[in-house]
């Protein structure tokens, strides 16, 4: 009897939105997502910073039904940094809701899951081994998405046990970097204001703001208290190696550019309707003059863009 | 000749070089410098990795440098400077600073912050013969008195001009990262 | 006049030479590693083979001294028996606890070696009551480290609801950002802190010397550029000078080092058992100093005396200090 040979369909995610963004275009991104973009998943939730959540907290449910009616799971995001009573209190209400799955973020979350609950892992929390990807499985963990700096060796090993777990197993494929997280806003910091006085001027920056070095080369950028990469990250070139070590769904992360757009081009790379290097042009065009990186998957410096071993 | 004290002997050691003849100073090094490996050689471990690094080691304020290389069958070499030397790591400083290290009595760290001293070439080598020579415990006078005892007079005397020298090659000193985790 | 109970003095050994050291400058703990990538401080040529780790427990129990070893990297794929292995080993050394960050290794080291403690790294970066918990609850863990990111009042707050000790920072370097989460590094050189146990390694280091000024370069990035006699900083990533908008300089931290010795009576007032010196990878005089000098500001404040306010400035020559996240200002 022939076997199916043809490769699981990897799908495709559209992680929370890291910025702040005015409430306007909040709203616009979700609704275009909902109508136009070819993803199966969609997070919403404040990641960054819990100041920024009331300012759009109401449209929530909305673009929850949209996404929903248009055939998305969506998932709710939780905090990274968990520091302040208030935050504790809404992450553990972020977890208690019954509308969606919650994606944990910081292990406060964790504490605060009931019996028989599945939840998800972003970024954020360190899932390196298989001992750690066994102790959240049994804890009730349904997906995992892998930090960014994992090498490939390693993606291979977690993602091959999830798929024995029955877990997903998503990789961060598109978008500036989370390279860290501190209990100090930057944003505030170079505007001589602290993290209490912010006047929201994180809002200023799309994109976050980019850092250079004294020899002005462009290095990192800031986002409120988060540090990302200034390169955006781009497997599209790697997505066939990432399928072969057991991901099973692309993380993108949302960009001021035509994220529509970038999620077509993965789909259709992923669907072998382009081949690789038409889908790198097609990115490539879409966010214009933005580099990119894609050095931590293969053990490097992962400002890197390591080209032409996608099938390797 | 009064045994020097601290950095008051940075003086003697220029004297005693001007009339010392480099080859004696060579041998005479070079023996203490292997009993001293030999006798820490589980610190000296620690370096195992960069064992053919070759580090020179320049007091700016005499006129000579040191290349040491551990694996080599000359493991210390004087050299009058300057001279071409090929090097995986450099270190250079007032003789009182690379003396300052002598037996743990200053932190490399603090010397590097206040520009005596610099480094060059592999951080990693001269972080590894930092930590080696720091687990060692060297300590030096217990070492040169050791190390005195077998030769003939005419010999001790011109060790006892060498020393001076001698003492201070062995204090080298260090820049540690000043990272955070625990 | 209240009974104050003496604060614990963890203190810093990166080879055996720093750990006699410390325990002859009154030490109360040390901590210390394995040198492989299981710890966070895997520099060349430092930390403690097999034998060494052994001989130097028994060394530290003969002088009523405990030993913590760090095993606090997040274990790598495939190769998880090197951590297995150095749990094991400690247990059979009769370490006084294991520090650990990984969610895999504290269930290993529950499992296996449920009589030994379990100590939370700060690697693990639990900056709140219900983090802990989680960790008490789920791995019986005794104390843990807290991040350097908490202030005094919050750490009151969280010593009122959990049921583990607390260890805070108290002298050393400094990281901003919260730790076993950060690939600043790895995203310049390929080398991470949480994997492989470096930060801002040396190989990737180059120091430049143009005329007068002097440039610091990490990777392909150049970190810093000062002129003569402007104390020389190492590339660590987050405490480079960059520019942002109109900002130009220490964006993310000044290249300082946190002298906390003023707030003793605070911290000890918020209920926290243990003081951490940083520093494994310093040489023995600059641990032997430190240690000899909190010993007495934390022998003085349990007689109830008066402490020193300044006494640590010797051992910062060429950094600034400051008392860190512990002042609300510094957010």
């Amino acid at each position: 009897m022939a076997e199916d040979k043809s490769p699981p369909r990897m799908s495709l995610t559209m992680g929370p939105l890291l910025f702040n963004w005015p409430i306007g275009e909040w709203s616009d991104f979700y609704a275009r997502l909902a109508d136009e973009a070819p993803v199966d998943t969609v997070h919403i939730g404040e990641v960054v910073c819990s100041k920024r959540l009331p300012f759009y907290l109401d449209a929530v449910p909305g673009a929850v039904e949209r996404l929903r009616r248009a055939g998305k799971t969506v998932v709710f995001s939780t905090l990274a940094l968990i520091t302040l009573p208030r935050e504790r209190r809404d992450s553990a209400d972020i977890v208690h809701n019954t509308e969606c799955e919650v994606e944990v973020n910081d292990i406060a979350a964790l504490a605060h899951l009931t019996e028989g609950q599945t939840f998800r892992t972003g970024p954020y929390i360190n899932v390196y081994n298989e001992s750690t990807l066994r102790f959240l499985a049994r804890l009730g963990a349904s997906c995992v998405c892998l930090p960014p700096e994992l090498p490939i060796d390693t993606v291979d090993v977690l993602g091959n046990m999830a798929r024995s777990l029955r877990m997903g197993c998503e990789v961060w494929s598109f978008g500036r970097i989370p390279l860290a997280m501190s209990g100090r806003c930057y944003h505030a910091r170079i505007a001589g204001l602290t993290k209490d006085s912010c006047q929201f001027i994180c809002a200023r920056d799309r994109d976050g703001l980019t850092v250079d070095t004294v020899d002005g080369a462009h290095f990192l950028a800031i986002n409120g208290v988060q540090t990302l990469s200034h390169t955006y990250c781009n497997m599209i070139g790697d997505a066939e190696r990432l399928l072969r070590a057991g991901v099973t769904a692309l993380r993108l992360s949302p960009q001021s550019c035509d994220m529509i757009a970038v999620s077509r081009a993965f789909r259709d790379r992923l669907d072998g309707k382009t081949g690789a290097e038409e889908a790198m042009r097609r990115i490539g065009e879409i966010c214009g003059d933005a580099p990119f990186s894609n050095g931590f998957l293969f053990g490097k410096a992962g400002a890197e863009m390591i080209s032409g071993r996608n099938s390797a | 000749m009064e045994k020097p004290k601290g950095t008051r002997g940075s003086v003697w050691a220029g004297v005693g070089l001007q009339v010392l003849p480099l080859p004696i100073a060579d041998m005479a090094l070079r023996r203490l410098m292997m009993k001293i490996v030999a006798d820490h050689s589980d610190s000296f471990g620690r370096m195992a990795l960069y064992a053919s690094a070759v580090f020179l080691i320049e007091p700016t304020d005499l006129p000579i440098q040191f290349r040491i290389q551990f694996d080599s069958s000359a493991p210390i070499v004087c050299q009058r400077r300057p001279a071409a030397c090929e090097w995986d790591a450099r270190i250079a400083g007032p003789i009182s600073s690379l003396v300052a290290m002598a037996n743990g009595a200053l932190d490399g760290d603090a010397l590097f912050f206040s520009r005596d001293i610099t480094i060059e070439g592999n951080t990693d080598a001269i972080l590894a013969m930092r930590n080696a020579v720091d687990a060692a415990e060297i300590n030096l006078p217990y070492e040169i008195a050791g190390f005195l005892g077998p030769f003939r007079p005419a010999a001790r005397l011109a060790m006892q001009i060498a020393l001076p020298v001698i003492g201070r090659v062995f204090n080298v000193k260090m820049a540690s990262p000043g990272v955070h985790t625990a | 006049m209240t009974n104050r109970s003496r604060l614990e003095l963890v203190c810093p050994a990166g080879t055996p030479a720093a750990l006699r050291t410390a325990i002859g400058a009154g030490a109360d703990t040390i901590y210390c590693g394995f040198r492989d990538e299981t710890n966070a401080r895997n520099f060349p040529g430092l930390n403690f083979s097999k034998p060494e780790m052994e001989e130097s427990i028994a060394y530290a129990h003969e002088r009523e001294t405990k030993v913590f070893v760090a095993i606090n990297t997040f274990p790598r794929a495939g190769r998880e028996q090197l951590w297995h292995r150095a749990i094991d080993d400690c247990a059979a050394f009769g370490a006084d606890a294991l520090i650990l960050a990984d969610l895999g290794l504290l269930a290993y080291a529950a499992d296996r070696h449920p009589q030994v403690r379990r100590h939370l790294s700060v690697q693990a970066a639990a900056a709140n009551a219900d983090a802990i918990s989680f960790y008490t609850r789920n791995f019986g863990v005794r104390r843990v480290v807290l991040p350097r990111i908490l202030t005094v009042e919050e750490i009151a707050a969280i010593n009122r609801e959990i049921d583990c000790e607390t260890e805070a920072f108290i002298f050393g370097s400094l990281c901003v950002m919260a730790e076993g989460r950060c690939s600043l590094s790895s995203y310049v050189t390929g080398n991470s802190p949480n994997l492989g146990g470096v930060c801002s390694p040396g190989s990737h280091v180059a120091y430049r010397e143009d005329g007068d000024e002097l440039t610091s370069i990490l990777g392909a990035f150049t970190m810093h550029r000062v002129g003569r006699d402007v104390p020389a900083p190492y590339p660590t990533v987050c405490k480079g000078s960059f520019a942002a908008g109109d900002f130009q300089g220490h964006i993310f931290e000044d290249p300082t080092s946190l002298d906390a010795s003023r707030l003793i009576p605070q911290l000890a007032k918020a209920g926290v058992t243990a003081l951490k010196i940083e520093g494994r990878q310093r040489g023995r005089a600059y641990v032997g100093a430190a240690v000899r000098t909190l010993r007495r500001i934390v022998d003085d404040y349990a007689a109830g005396l008066p402490i020193s306010g300044n006494a640590l400035a010797h051992l910062s020559e060429g950094q600034s200090m400051t008392q860190g996240a512990y002042r609300k200002v510094w957010r």
